[in-house]
């Protein structure tokens, strides 16, 4: 299921723009509120696979990634993946000339940024995905004694073989859980 | 217009003040535009030692708030989380615990020894971590006195598995003599391979270390990775695990250490552990008459979570872990004078020095 969910992540990822950029260049054929709908839909969906989880990461992680990865890098990041391609679009929809070897250029550029940004995502999701396996597998082998505790195992933030933990806000049915200092 | 005028400065001088009051504490602040500081030591009950990572030493007057740079011999410069970094006073001797810079761009969790003369002090190397790499973390650097015995933490340097072999200094407490010489009870002394100053392994970054005076056992934190920072005690030939166990808490890309245990047999079990992490830094017994119902209570300052905590630490447990001050900064070291009084350092590239005083 995981690996369904993600393939249509991404493909939606891939061709949503791709169909933005064909719908634009059939002049007439689809009405403007159409068109900016799509526009909006893509900015939005590309915000919540990019540069929107990254900059909670960025900030919530317990390593100290601002060491290696200083602000104005992340301010990079964030705007790689949303004022360079709102910019390519408002272009396209607004019909602004521009010679058609650079249109030709950005396109491919565009493209290729996509397609490596599918493969980051699934590469760090699909990672994710099995260190959380590795969790599980614990909370199924070790917390398993009854289906409230295996609940809030899998729930969890934090597991290992003797107990789990929350990142914040832990549930109140777990909470007689969290006693491994006792 | 006039009143307004009062109003308004009013609120600006209460904002600039050097006194910050909560309900419960007073904060003075007693030294600002430090940078980054490490390490408190009480000099005397008017005088603290404070070391700044990129090498500077300072004498503070807590009474009139003055600062004196102490002129040193040691080449320091920050590195990573190194730099200079603790400091203590004993028998009028200054130790301090440095990220030295061995050749080749590779460092060294050292200490060095000397005497304050006219404001300078000519240091002399008594110990050097083996061998000297290129990793910028985890010095681990706290130092303490016991029983005449200077104890040093060294951290792991991203080394992972060395710390569990005594060939190395990486995850270990160190034992010497105050003059640095081996004391010949050391518990790896006799053993092939082991290196003689040795008295523990298996830690990850130890930055706290105090002397209970309850009874007078040595007591340690550690960062653990992604959770597992701990408080526990200091076992003579005793091993935490790092990295076989993390203590409950996963590397940072969220990967199982070891096989997922927190703790194997054989192992030392930490007293207290935070999951998620706190990032714990120092420790101190708190002995005193300004915070007389905390006599004995463990004060233990954090960085990430910004706190400084007080831990009700009885016949080997934690009984209550409560909170006696949070978010003004993050807390670096924790120290107490021989009056009672309580300093802490925020570390910061602008980092202060503050007294807590009952309001």
């Amino acid at each position: 299921m995981f690996y369904l969910i993600l393939i249509t992540k991404l493909l939606i990822l891939l061709f949503l723009p791709i169909y933005l950029n064909r719908i634009v260049q059939n002049d007439g054929s689809f009405s403007k509120s159409y068109i900016n709908a799509i526009f909006l839909l893509f900015i939005i969906y590309s915000a919540l696979l990019t540069y929107i989880p990254f900059t909670i990461y960025y900030f919530e992680n317990e390593v100290n990634i601002q060491t290696f990865l200083p602000f104005y890098g992340l301010v990079g990041f964030i705007i790689f993946y949303s004022v360079l391609p709102i910019s390519f679009f408002i272009i396209q929809i607004k019909k602004i000339y521009i010679q058609s070897f650079f249109n030709r250029v950005f396109k491919i550029f565009g493209l290729i940024s996509l397609i490596i940004t599918i493969l980051l995502i699934a590469g760090i999701e699909i990672f994710n995905f099995i260190n959380l396996q590795a969790l599980h597998e614990i909370c199924y082998s070790s917390h398993d004694s009854s289906s409230e505790k295996l609940r809030c195992c899998l729930d969890a933030n934090y597991v290992w073989k003797e107990g789990f933990a929350f990142s914040k806000n832990t549930p109140i049915e777990c909470e007689k859980y969290m006693n491994w200092n006792d | 217009m006039k009143y307004i005028k009062i109003l308004f400065f009013s609120i600006l001088l209460f904002y600039s003040s050097y006194i910050y009051a909560d309900s419960n504490f007073v904060h003075a602040k007693l030294a600002d535009k430090l940078y980054k500081p490490w390490g408190i030591a009480v000099l005397d009950d008017d005088h603290l030692l404070i070391t700044q990572k990129s090498g500077e030493l300072f004498k503070i007057n807590i009474r009139n708030k003055t600062k004196t740079e102490i002129d040193h011999n040691l080449i320091v410069s920050e590195y990573g989380q190194g730099g200079l970094l603790d400091v203590l006073y004993y028998n009028e001797k200054v130790y301090v615990s440095y990220a030295e810079e061995r050749g080749d761009e590779k460092y060294s969790t050292s200490v060095a020894i000397g005497e304050i003369k006219d404001n300078s002090i000519s240091f002399k190397n008594i110990f050097q971590s083996e061998p000297p790499i290129k990793s910028k973390i985890h010095f681990g650097s706290r130092l303490e006195i016991k029983n005449d015995h200077l104890f040093i933490t060294v951290g792991e340097r991203q080394t992972g598995k060395l710390t569990q072999e005594i060939d190395n200094h990486f995850g270990k407490i160190i034992r010497l003599h105050l003059d640095g010489s081996i004391p010949l009870d050391n518990p790896y002394v006799d053993q092939e391979n082991g290196l003689n100053e040795i008295y523990m392994i298996g830690l990850r970054n130890p930055q706290g270390m105090a002397v209970s005076p309850i009874d007078n056992e040595l007591y340690i934190t550690n960062h653990g990775p992604k959770g597992g920072d701990f408080f526990g005690k200091v076992i003579e030939k005793g091993n935490y695990g790092w990295d076989d166990v993390a203590w409950g808490g996963t590397d940072y890309d969220g990967t199982i250490i070891g096989d997922g245990s927190a703790w194997l047999p054989g192992l030392v079990k930490p007293i207290y552990r935070w999951i998620p992490s706190i990032a714990v830094s120092d420790i101190f017994f708190y002995e005193g008459d300004e915070f007389s119902e905390w006599q004995g209570d463990v004060l233990l300052s954090s960085l990430k979570v910004q706190k400084l905590f007080k831990l009700d630490y009885e016949d080997g447990k934690v009984r209550d872990v409560s909170i006696i001050f949070e978010r003004k900064g993050r807390l670096r070291d924790v120290e107490v004078n021989n009056l009672g009084e309580i300093f802490y350092i925020v570390d910061d590239s602008k980092g202060s020095l503050w007294q807590l005083q009952k309001s």
